[in-house]
């Protein structure tokens, strides 16, 4: 087992990893200015929170340490442990910040646009349902690979079948997350603020190419030929 | 009209354009790294597809996202509006989008993935098209944010001859019927009541 870096530059991750950056930094400046205009300060005081707690996570996620297991010798059941908490906590720590970021923007919308119409709220709770199907996939899918017996050859059937569900679930909790901010993208238009506009377009982008990029390791992983 | 309104849509061509030329810098890399890794050879034996695979998406992509950055800075500066920015916008974005996803089906059908990096332009375009039509629907409908607006079909405007009422003394006192004869009267010689120009 040796230590490495968790974050492989490529293509895709530099791209992805720039992306959530300067989206962290537009909601931070958008909740800045919106403190000193809106008279409910108390939701953009919780975005102006949640904006630099993702954007500490953001930078440091490309600092973050990983392991690299060895095959000679045979890595042991420790090792093994080891390797897939690392997988599971940097899979769910995400994750856990964007549910908390959909529940205050569900808070938002409610203070601030369901009172003029009650339909207000469909974006951000498709939003926060998708989040939350997805913490539960990804807590049940590592909960059963932690407690597996990896060096049991019966075993084995269950870890592909589990990797096609995993493939198979991102794309639909993906397609669920997209429709949802699109309509949390539309109030950004309607509110007519280019920080706001720039912070959920790019979102709504990244959603998007993560939606592409799960459709392509699918296709990777159940190419015919 | 749309600058005294000061609209920020200009945000929306603006990161789609930064992301349409995004896909240059992949491909290149890309394509660096195949060659330094020697399996650019693999490719040797197909030139009409890397020629399409590879410029297409490159030189389209960037061009029309540099023009996309272009109008969206002129928006912002108010030299044009997005009326007239809008037609050429759309069909920019409507070009990278059925480009980059036609090149990326057929290197799905060639390679059984994306194998050069579309999704950029893919996903710019498409937010180009979206935001045009999240705009429509925020400005000529009624829709889910905030109270029930006046649409615009909907609007009465006032005629010249009844703006022209607004403006003269009035004729008859509003409370009686008394006929004042155009003459500038602040009370109403009959019932006393205050003259007020509707």
């Amino acid at each position: 087992m040796t230590l490495i870096f968790n974050w492989v530059p490529n293509l895709f991750s530099i791209l992805y990893s720039t992306l959530w950056i300067f989206q962290a930094v537009l909601l931070v400046l958008w909740a800045r200015s919106a403190k000193k205009r809106e008279l409910k300060q108390k939701y953009t005081n919780l975005l102006l929170v949640i904006g630099i707690i993702l954007l500490s996570w953001n930078v440091i996620s490309v600092f973050l340490p990983s392991v690299e297991i060895s095959f000679f010798p045979f890595p042991d059941e420790s090792d093994i442990f080891i390797i897939n908490t690392i997988y599971f906590l940097y899979s769910f720590i995400p994750t856990f910040l964007h549910t908390v970021l959909a529940i205050i923007l569900v808070l938002y919308f409610y203070n601030i646009s369901y009172q003029y119409n009650r339909k207000s709220l469909i974006g951000p709770a498709i939003f926060l349902l998708g989040n939350i199907i997805r913490l539960c996939v990804l807590t049940i899918i590592y909960s059963i690979l932690l407690s597996i017996d990896w060096f049991d050859f019966a075993s084995l059937e269950t870890i592909e079948i589990l990797i096609d569900v995993e493939a198979i679930a991102y794309i639909i909790i993906d397609i669920i997350l997209v429709v949802g901010f699109c309509f949390v993208f539309i109030y950004s238009i309607y509110k007519n603020n280019a920080l706001l506009i720039m912070y959920f377009g790019l979102y709504f982008a990244s959603l998007l190419l993560s939606l592409f990029y799960n459709i392509n390791y699918a296709l990777i992983e159940f190419y015919p030929w | 009209m749309e600058n005294k309104e000061r609209n920020r849509f200009y945000a929306v061509p603006l990161i789609g354009g930064i992301l349409c030329i995004y896909a240059i810098f992949g491909n290149s890399l890309l394509s660096l790294s195949l060659s330094l890794s020697g399996s650019i050879y693999f490719l040797a034996g197909f030139p009409f597809l890397i020629i399409i695979l590879f410029f297409g998406p490159i030189i389209l992509d960037l061009v029309l996202g540099i023009l996309m950055i272009v109008s969206a800075v002129k928006m912002k500066n108010g030299k044009t509006t997005l009326f007239e920015e809008k037609k050429k916008l759309l069909i920019f974005s409507w070009l990278v989008v059925s480009v980059s996803l036609g090149l990326s089906i057929f290197s799905i059908f060639g390679f059984g993935t994306f194998f050069f990096f579309y999704e950029p332009g893919l996903v710019g375009g498409l937010i180009i098209i979206l935001g045009n039509f999240f705009y429509k629907l925020v400005t000529k409908r009624n829709f889910i944010y905030g109270p029930p607006l006046v649409q615009e079909g909907e609007k009465i405007e006032p005629s010249p001859t009844k703006t022209q009422i607004f403006y003269a003394n009035p004729k008859f006192c509003t409370n009686c019927g008394f006929n004042l004869e155009e003459k500038p009267f602040k009370f109403c010689p009959n019932c006393g009541t205050q003259l007020i120009s509707e």
